[in-house]
């Protein structure tokens, strides 16, 4: 089943930069990255895809377009994981992912006890329960990204956005978390939507790649089709070459 | 965790003992141990004969009992508006007041003072509605787009705060000197009141906008998060939002249309509950405050009625028991509760 | 009978000795240059006949048109327009500004007076008349906390505003009232002197009370033989901000409500009628006495100009219904306005 499919969208911040694209389809349990350099517009179009944004053309989650659905419905079918995330309050870590719980519930209501199994089962999806009760704005920014990972799958979604969630981590926490996302889609069958802008990462979690320049998706399809040394040097502008390891492919910049 | 289930509960029962405490104080003396079979025989047998002279009852239950519950229901008032909006607008340095509906109200006041002084109760209904029409003010200025951004609304409160106050400035200058002296004394926040007319005036209006807040108290958790996560959470951001600075309006006005101005319980006990507490946590924050706020505002106006032989203003005594113990605070801990 | 033959010998004795004292003071100079020594102690030389002056506030303005120099005002402060003591002739000149939010030396300067009368000691006295000085204007302040002071007073405005005759037969009249009334008082057992609460009920705030202690209000209470009860617990403080309860402990015989006007009186009055003030003996017993205060209201005495020694017997006959039945504050006024206040009628 598809859990998003997109056609003809468009959006723009006024005349200077707008986002298009044409069709992209995600399915279960299917991984797409957007991969392109910074300012393609890649966290536009999460955004769009959200709601968060309101472009023109059509949406359609779960095969259902969007514009029918309310925010809170919208809450449920999409988990979204935002990117350079600022914390205002020292909230506990599973005080944060009981808040993915917020969309099934209405607004003079409390949590309840299923709400709290909810977000324990998130934590111990995501494998991160012996952090609940830490501080969030004291833990790591990787440890972060877990947090809000689980948060997104407290939400009990079909569709999981991440908006570059490899930013600002290290090279162990990147894998870790690249390796929970693609978990919990094969697990859970939950479409991932995530933006990334290291190739190397897309080519290796990614079950479809969109390459994103200027606002607009240039190529896409399976990582096999889509990144070769002429489309990577097309859309970062800079002279790569591919070279291949005990049957996996990585890519290089010259220099 | 049983110690904190029990320093949470004591926190939530403290009002309690500090209102009785706060009937023993007073200029007529009547010694602790009456008032104390006054309030037993009350309850016990209301409609029997009194032991006592007739002003010892008139004086307990007339003129301390709605004083002393005006102060707990107002200091719940500004403590939970406080807090929520510090929630609402993610700033520590937010209070009550941030929306322009003190300058509202105080320029409602005065035009009641200036212009309709023949008219009873004029004060405290243009004190109220205009607090309400300087909230509406600052939240239309800060709507664009149908979005009311936080920066926006902090800014738009700045702004109709200063223009509010200019209008004031204007009514004080061409009013005579009499009246004058009301408008600045009316500004000064006083509880001290005559019977159980304000209270029941303000008391219906602050119990229910806390209650909205208090329902919304979790809700106030996410409003937290910021507007981007809070929609992507799938919350309402801009109804969810507005309701909560409605419901704190509307117990700030009802207060302050009674009571006048009273500063800094806004700001200071909802960070003292954090600090306390060590949790952001708004479902515990919100009925902490809202009991702690209550017994700043009894303490304070047992002191101004009680330091002093005469009246002293109790937002006077308010600021300067907040702000250097706010100050305190800021060195012990280096604003902690926000990081 | 006995009584009010003495009251004449009192007031002739007075009204002589006070002539007396006046004319060794040098108030009667009589020369067109004169050396004023004003209420705050300073001297202040005018050169000649005054004939062009300003007057800020209402009770000095009040005096001087009592005193007939109505045609010599020029300029008014902008508290002098609300008061029904001053003829309209007077209330349409400029207005030059208040005390408290300060003048406008150029409209002053404009209207080219020979002298500026004036308060000091609050507001931005000081910086006006510095400025007024500066700019060669000759300015008398003055203050009033007490009856002397009215007396004070009227004989410098009549002096400066060359009507030091006129001035001096009021103050002679105001004199001898006042001092009959202290004498009379004085003869009032302790044991028969009323307690008495005088006091003004915020009535924009409820709950606010403002008792007159050490004030002239306060203190004329206590000169017609009532005892102010803030003096006992307030002593040397003015006015006193207290609540009911304290207002409960007193439990005066008698309480006196100001106003300045007839609505704020009946709003004050209104205020009262709540279970908790029933229980008040004055209450109970019907002794509570709205009295007018200020310049707003033509049933106005108490205020710093000759009506003060109205007032005091208004007061008088409030707090000693009995003791003063022979003193007839209504005469009292009408001899003022027959011979000063003339210009009130028509």
């Amino acid at each position: 089943m598809e859990v998003v499919r997109i056609s003809r969208l468009e959006f723009s911040y006024g005349e200077l930069f707008s986002v298009r694209a044409d069709s992209l389809a995600v399915e279960e349990g299917e991984v797409l990255t957007l991969l392109g350099p910074n300012g393609s517009g890649k966290t536009t179009l999460l955004k769009c895809i959200n709601a968060l944004l309101k472009a023109s053309g059509a949406i359609s989650i779960c095969g259902r377009d969007i514009r029918s659905y309310t925010r809170n419905e919208l809450s449920r079918a999409i988990g979204y994981v935002p990117q350079a995330h600022a914390p205002s309050f020292p909230f506990t870590v599973f005080d944060v992912v009981l808040m993915g719980r917020v969309s099934y519930l209405n607004i003079f209501q409390q949590p309840s006890k299923a709400d709290y199994m909810k977000a324990e089962e998130a934590l111990s999806t995501v494998g991160i329960s012996s952090m609940r009760d830490r501080v969030y704005t004291n833990i790591s920014g990787g440890e972060r990204q877990l947090v809000l990972i689980a948060r997104a799958i407290a939400q009990e979604p079909r569709l999981l956005l991440l908006d570059e969630p490899t930013a600002h981590l290290d090279f162990r926490n990147q894998i870790t978390t690249l390796e929970t996302v693609k978990r919990l889609s094969r697990e859970r069958r939950i479409g991932v939507v995530m933006s990334l802008h290291d190739p190397n990462h897309a080519l290796l979690y990614s079950d479809q790649i969109a390459l994103m320049k200027g606002g607009k998706i240039l190529h896409k399809g399976p990582p096999g089709e889509v990144v070769n040394e002429e489309t990577i040097e097309e859309v970062y502008g800079l002279p790569v070459e591919m070279i291949g390891h005990s049957g996996r492919k990585f890519i290089l910049p010259k220099v | 965790m049983p110690k904190r289930k029990l320093l949470l509960s004591l926190l939530i029962l403290l009002p309690f003992p500090i209102l009785i405490a706060s009937l023993f104080i007073g200029t007529y003396p009547i010694d602790p141990l009456t008032v104390l079979s006054m309030i037993a025989k009350r309850i016990s047998d209301p409609y029997g004969a009194s032991p006592w002279p007739e002003v010892y009852d008139t004086i307990v239950f007339n003129v301390r009992l709605p004083r002393v519950l005006l102060a707990l229901v107002g200091g719940l008032a500004l403590s939970v508006s406080g807090a929520s909006l510090q929630g609402v607008f993610r700033n520590p340095l937010v209070d009550s007041y941030i929306l322009g509906v003190s300058a509202g109200a105080g320029l409602g006041a005065a035009l009641g003072i200036a212009y309709l002084s023949d008219v009873p109760g004029s004060v405290q209904a243009l004190s109220f509605t205009m607090g309400f029409i300087a909230f509406f003010t600052t939240y239309t200025v800060a709507k664009s787009k149908g979005e009311t951004p936080t920066i926006s609304l902090v800014l738009a409160g700045v702004i109709v705060t200063a223009l509010f106050s200019a209008l004031l400035s204007i009514i004080k200058f061409f009013t005579e000197a009499e009246k004058l002296a009301g408008v600045v004394y009316w500004m000064m926040g006083s509880l001290a009141v005559t019977g159980w007319g304000p209270l029941s005036q303000a008391a219906p209006l602050v119990l229910l906008g806390f209650a909205v807040i208090f329902l919304m108290r979790w809700r106030i958790n996410v409003l937290s998060l910021g507007d981007e996560e809070a929609k992507a959470l799938g919350v309402n951001v801009e109804r969810d939002r507005f309701i909560v600075l409605l419901a704190s309006t509307l117990m700030v006005s009802a207060f302050v249309s009674v009571a006048g101005i009273i500063g800094w319980i806004g700001l200071v006990v909802p960070h003292t509950v954090r600090m306390l507490l060590a949790t952001p946590d708004n479902r515990v924050v919100i009925p902490v405050s809202a009991s702690l706020g209550a017994v700043f505002l009894m303490v304070a106006d047992d002191l101004a009625r009680s330091v002093v032989s005469f009246e002293l203003p109790v937002g006077v005594i308010t600021t300067l028991v907040g702000a250097p113990f706010f100050l305190y605070l800021l060195k012990m801990r280096g604003g902690s509760a926000w990081k | 009978m006995k009584t009010s033959l003495l009251s004449v010998v009192v007031i002739a004795v007075i009204a002589v000795a006070s002539v007396g004292m006046l004319i060794a003071g040098g108030y009667l100079d009589g020369g067109s240059a004169v050396n004023i020594v004003d209420m705050s102690g300073r001297t202040v030389h005018l050169n000649h006949t005054v004939n062009r002056v300003v007057i800020l506030e209402s009770y000095w303005t009040e005096i001087a048109c009592a005193l007939g120099a109505e045609d010599k005002i020029v300029g008014i402060g902008s508290y002098v327009t609300p008061s029904v003591f001053v003829p309209d002739s007077v209330k349409s000149k400029d207005v030059v500004g208040n005390i408290f939010s300060g003048v406008n030396i150029e409209t002053v300067l404009a209207l080219d007076p020979d002298l500026v009368i004036m308060d000091y000691g609050y507001g931005k006295a000081a910086e006006t008349v510095q400025a007024l000085e500066g700019a060669g204007i000759p300015v008398i302040t003055l203050y009033a906390k007490s009856f002397d002071d009215i007396i004070n007073a009227t004989m410098i405005i009549g002096q400066a505003l060359g009507a030091s005759e006129s001035a001096q037969s009021l103050a002679g009249y105001m004199s001898s009232l006042h001092s009959q009334l202290l004498s009379n008082a004085s003869s009032i057992p302790t044991e028969e002197r009323p307690r008495v609460l005088i006091c003004n009920l915020d009535v924009w705030k409820e709950g606010q009370i403002y008792a007159y202690s050490n004030t002239s209000w306060g203190n004329v209470v206590v000169d017609v033989g009532g005892i102010n009860v803030a003096h006992e617990r307030f002593g040397g403080m003015q006015w006193v901000k207290v609540n009911v309860e304290q207002v409960l402990l007193w439990d005066p015989d008698i309480i006196v409500i100001i106003g300045r006007t007839q609505p704020i009186l009946s709003s004050q009055m209104d205020s009262m009628d709540d279970p908790i003030w029933h229980s008040l003996r004055a209450v109970k017993e019907g002794r509570v006495y709205p009295v007018l205060s200020g310049s707003y209201d033509r049933e106005s005495y108490l205020d710093w100009t000759p009506r003060m020694v109205v007032g005091e017997l208004q007061l008088a006959s409030c707090i000693h219904p009995a003791h003063f039945a022979s003193l007839n504050w209504t005469s009292a006024w009408d001899w003022l306005i027959s011979n000063y206040y003339g210009y009130l009628q028509g």
